[in-house]
């Protein structure tokens, strides 16, 4: 067990490395993220006369605040490259080594999350003190319920763009089902609008998928929209989620190395 | 791996691809789209070969012979679709972490340097993922920065250094876990003569201290015959040579060189009684000569010609290996 934590220790620290050498890229692209802000002016204007589903004007600025951070730190886009390196060959060098690839894929995205934090805590702070009606739940609970659904938000994100990523073993092209898994996540995961403000039926059905609990589940606990009696069951269903794409995943792998052909020279 | 049994032991193995095939242009394309069409390329077919401990073994064939599949195969990146295959005692396609930290697979092309850090970043990454203890860690580093002159190179990143630099970093990250089995696939590709023979002394050098052993592919002969006593030739994916590569000539070209200084001019039809002239100038000629009739024509010629110097000579090995190529290809 100590080897194997020595291990992510090494990758996260080469990785944290890497992700400093890229420190103006990184900021254009944190930068670049402002599509939460733009939906903040918009629910802002049509809640100035009344509270919508439920959502006040206060609310809306807390949602999309915090939304503005979560996304980033939830989020990972190695699908694309791990779909190209199986394609291209550059897997070999990490399928030649004592220890499984995707572990370095799942850990690599990691290092540049925490230079999010001075980019976008300080004005969130801000606002939360600054302006009227902006809430966030601040209890311990609530810090320990995001930490674990931040975590199964990574999980379903990762492993599910993973398990699209290595269906080119065999298929020449999976870019477009990756995009295709982003839009609908886009759509469903409460980025563009809160779940809540969508027809109740869908609504419902939303619980049963796994976009909720790959951005909207935390967004929701941290700003007090969830009573705390439906953290578990909803924790519950992102945690069965975080299982389905992770035996989806290894099914693939294992039947994927078999048919990898290791192209290039 | 029971004593005395072979490091690499290869069974009738076959590696087959199936290949997407379609015919240019739009109209092409359009077809392909709604009917593919695919035919199955024996990469490698039907070879049987074994190495043991410490040998170096040069893997010859001409582009798409079936090499490099055969190493990939052998480090466990491709299973093979018939045939056994075992090394150290492994099968490589299980891929077992045992087995991994004894091998190394080296592509002349494909790198698994981080191309953004420097390698030295690289090599703690790989100290980690290899479990390699401290004390082992700095102690292997000093030998390949010994061998290799890795110095500064190190320290830089590793996208400024020249492709030379890199390779010698590459074979370091390559080597830090000491692997028993080197599979080294065109290492020295690309790179100038002074930097090829520096990397074939260190490939030479880690054998003999560590009695690895090497299966090395290498379109360059002087990486083959400065390394290799042995070597495997295949072609179209089967086997057709595999022995010493000093008898190779023998074997497989039928002729020797002679090249000879004369005195003064000699017609050429005279020499061509004698052999095959592959060069006439005025003084200077080479000649082709049956190898069971070197000794006596080589007699007949110092009896009819005023010759100065004359020398008798394998062919090259390149020529020997192209001839071979050539013969094959012909049917």
């Amino acid at each position: 067990m100590m080897r194997l934590w020595r291990k992510l220790a090494a990758i996260l620290v080469v990785y944290w490395a890497r992700a400093l050498e890229y420190r103006i890229v990184i900021l254009i692209w944190i930068l670049a993220t402002t599509v939460p802000l733009v939906m903040m002016g918009v629910w802002m204007q049509l809640a100035s006369t009344g509270d919508i589903g439920g959502y006040s004007r206060g609310d809306f600025i807390a949602y999309y605040m915090a939304n503005l951070l979560l996304l980033h730190l939830v989020s990972t886009w190695h699908g694309p490259e791990l779909s190209r390196h199986i394609r291209q060959g550059e897997l070999n060098p990490l399928l030649l080594k004592p220890f499984h690839p995707l572990w370095i894929y799942a850990l690599r995205p990691l290092p540049t999350k925490p230079l999010r934090l001075p980019i976008f805590l300080p004005p969130i702070i801000l606002v939360a003190w600054l302006v009227p009606g902006v809430h966030y739940d601040l209890r311990p609970i609530t810090w320990l319920a995001l930490g674990i659904a931040m975590a199964v938000a990574y999980a379903i994100t990762f492993l599910a763009q993973t398990a699209l990523a290595l269906l080119a073993f065999w298929m020449a092209q999976a870019e477009p089902l990756i995009v295709l898994w982003f839009h609908l996540r886009m759509l469903f995961s409460g980025y563009l609008v809160p779940i809540a403000l969508f027809p109740e039926s869908v609504t419902r059905l939303l619980f049963w998928l796994p976009f909720r609990y790959t951005l909207s589940l935390p967004l929701e606990i941290i700003t007090g929209k969830l009573p705390q009696g439906e953290w578990l069951p909803a924790l519950g269903m992102g945690l069965a989620w975080v299982a389905f794409f992770y035996g989806v995943t290894w099914l693939l792998w294992r039947a994927g190395v078999r048919a990898y052909t290791a192209v290039g020279a | 791996m029971h004593p005395g049994e072979p490091v690499i032991q290869v069974d009738r193995l076959k590696r087959y691809y199936r290949v997407h095939h379609r015919r240019p242009g739009m109209w092409g394309a359009l077809v392909s789209f709604f009917h593919r069409e695919y035919t199955y390329v024996r990469a490698v077919d039907d070879i049987s070969f074994s190495l043991e401990a410490g040998e170096i073994v040069g893997f010859l064939g001409p582009n798409g012979a079936g090499k490099t599949t055969t190493l990939k195969v052998l480090s466990g990146l491709l299973y093979p679709t018939a045939g056994r295959v075992s090394v150290l005692g492994f099968e490589p396609f299980r891929r077992e972490k045992d087995f991994l930290k004894q091998i190394t697979l080296v592509m002349g092309q494909k790198n698994q340097l981080i191309w953004d850090l420097p390698a030295a970043d690289t090599f703690l990454l790989n100290k980690e993922i290899y479990e390699i203890p401290d004390d082992e860690y700095r102690a292997t580093l000093a030998e390949l920065d010994e061998l290799l002159e890795l110095g500064p190179l190190m320290t830089k990143q590793v996208r400024k250094l020249s492709l030379g630099e890199r390779m010698k970093c590459e074979l370091a990250a390559a080597l830090l876990h000491r692997p028993r089995v080197l599979f080294l696939d065109e290492p020295t590709i690309g790179l100038d003569v002074t930097m090829q023979a520096k990397i074939r002394e260190f490939i030479a050098e880690y054998n003999r201290r560590h009695g690895a052993t090497i299966l090395l592919t290498s379109h360059y002969m002087a990486d083959v015959t400065a390394l290799c006593e042995r070597v495997i030739i295949i072609h179209h994916g089967r086997l057709i040579y595999d022995g010493p590569l000093q008898t190779l000539a023998e074997r497989t070209a039928p002729y020797k060189v002679l090249t000879i200084t004369f005195r003064s001019p000699v017609p050429r039809e005279v020499l061509q009684n004698l052999g095959h002239v592959v060069q006439y100038e005025a003084l200077r000629v080479t000649l082709h000569v049956p190898r069971e009739e070197t000794a006596k024509r080589a007699a007949q010629l110092l009896a009819q010609a005023q010759v100065e110097d004359v020398t008798i000579e394998d062919p090259p090995i390149e020529e020997v290996i192209a001839t071979i190529f050539r013969e094959k290809e012909a049917g």
